[in-house]
């Protein structure tokens, strides 16, 4: 028994600069707003801050972090759903060099419902697994790879085929998790 | 036709060469998830003292109003005599022993076991079995408790006294044993005073407690001389005369339940 736990913050502190890029471009991938990103990423450090001991304990910190993301991310979405839609576009200080695919991008994403984007984000971005993915949205295997398959579709309406794009086929390649 | 591969390899696009400002975000991560920590302090533990969170098992569950404490809640003690003649003490031994300390009439009485539960909050983290007792009793308008806690994780046992609430002396009981006693006096609504004295014996902690609810100026019927004397004594043990058990079955208005079951009742709004 710990009657109280001697904080380390350090440690909550060196995790949370290591992780935060990734959380935060996770964030940005599933609400489309830095803004709101910044918020999601803020309160899921703020949350890892108070449950450290069992971030500390879990087997990867990082996926307990991510998982926290994706809850924090669906939670608000719950609330505010009537209230708020998410913005394609980012601070006027953030350029990019690809800016049309990246808002192409944002806004197809944007046309998803909340959960089919963190279904997105985690099965290929974050290479979650289908199991993982249901966890994490409490979602089950089978709604995970029905959702999987139609936001992709759902994107390639909204998106198109470019598949050619050169631009995109030179940043990153990816493998889906089983 | 958008593959897989290229959702992710467009997904790079959008966010690979994103720089949030993470130094900003962790601090005011790191800020917002002090002040839940102090904000679950005072509310947690029943009210009560949350910031020494001495009442360790009272849980934190009673902020959120659920059983933070896990689901494992069966009995490290069995009440199965040992080769010494002492027995695992159960809930309703250790609060019938404390009853037996306690010259007040209680009204009420309630105890369970956390055992190998982790909580993911601060305050309480129960790797070792802990068995808790409370006595309920009438103090001025008011509801005060009388609560004991034994454990076998002594060495485990931190506590933190710098909050300014709080104030910790160390003591040396009368058996040599090293003791601590820690009053607090919070905010008004901010959980409620509370003394407590913990007792680290070779093999196990006990701590004793005295606090009330809905009261700001709380002066405890029950002298931290008188706390002393409880947790250094015999019966305040995980191991005890098995005549503590057998008392503990016939007494009347026990409740076996978790914190979050025992304040939920007596708990007064807000706190």
């Amino acid at each position: 028994m710990r009657v109280f736990h001697q904080r380390d913050e350090a440690a909550y502190t060196e995790f949370a600069v290591a992780v935060t890029p990734r959380l935060f471009r996770s964030a940005l991938l599933m609400c489309g707003d830095w803004h709101l990103a910044e918020d999601l990423v803020q309160t899921t450090l703020a949350k890892l801050y108070v449950a450290w001991s069992k971030v500390e304990r879990a087997d990867s910190a990082e996926a307990y972090a991510r998982g926290t993301l994706t809850k924090t991310f669906l939670s608000h979405a719950r609330t505010r759903r009537n209230s708020e839609a998410p913005r394609a576009e980012l601070p006027e200080a953030v350029t990019h060099p690809d800016e049309s695919l990246r808002l192409e991008l944002l806004e197809g994403l944007r046309s998803l419902e909340p959960t089919d984007r963190a279904v997105l984000v985690l099965r290929y971005w974050e290479d979650r697994s289908v199991a993982d993915t249901a966890l994490q949205t409490g979602l089950t295997e089978g709604a995970v790879r029905t959702r999987s398959s139609r936001a992709l579709a759902r994107l390639r309406d909204v998106i198109g085929d470019d598949t050619n794009d050169s631009r995109a086929a030179t940043k990153r390649t990816g493998t889906v998790a089983p | 036709m958008m593959t897989e591969q290229e959702l992710v390899q467009r997904m790079g696009v959008v966010v690979d060469d994103v720089t949030p400002d993470v130094h900003a975000l962790v601090d005011g991560g790191l800020a917002a998830g002090r002040g839940e920590v102090r904000r679950k302090r005072r509310l947690a533990v029943g009210g009560v003292a949350a910031s020494v969170a001495l009442v360790v098992g009272l849980g934190v569950a009673v902020d959120r109003g659920t059983d933070l404490l896990g689901a494992e809640r069966t009995p490290p003690a069995t009440g199965v005599e040992q080769s010494d003649g002492l027995a695992a003490v159960t809930p309703r031994g250790l609060a019938a022993a404390l009853e037996s300390l306690v010259p007040l009439e209680p009204y009420a009485a309630y105890g369970y076991v956390v055992e190998g539960a982790a909580l993911d909050e601060p305050g309480a983290d129960f790797s070792e079995p802990a068995t808790l007792a409370m006595l309920e009793y009438q103090v001025g308008a008011s509801a005060g408790f009388i609560n004991a806690t034994v454990t076998t994780d002594a060495a485990g046992v931190e506590l933190i006294c710098e909050d300014p609430d709080v104030t910790c002396t160390e003591r040396v009981a009368a058996d040599g044993d090293r003791a601590v006693v820690a009053r607090t006096r919070p905010e008004p609504g901010y959980g409620a005073p509370l003394d407590a004295v913990l007792v680290f014996r070779a093999d196990e902690a006990v701590m004793v407690t005295s606090f009330a609810f809905g009261t700001k100026d709380f002066v405890s019927p029950i002298s931290i001389s008188d706390l002393m004397g409880i947790a250094t004594d015999p019966r305040i043990s995980l191991r005890v005369d098995p005549q503590w058990n057998q008392a503990g079955e016939l007494m009347e208005q026990f409740d076996e339940g978790s914190s979050a079951e025992i304040f939920a009742d007596v708990a007064p709004d807000g706190v």
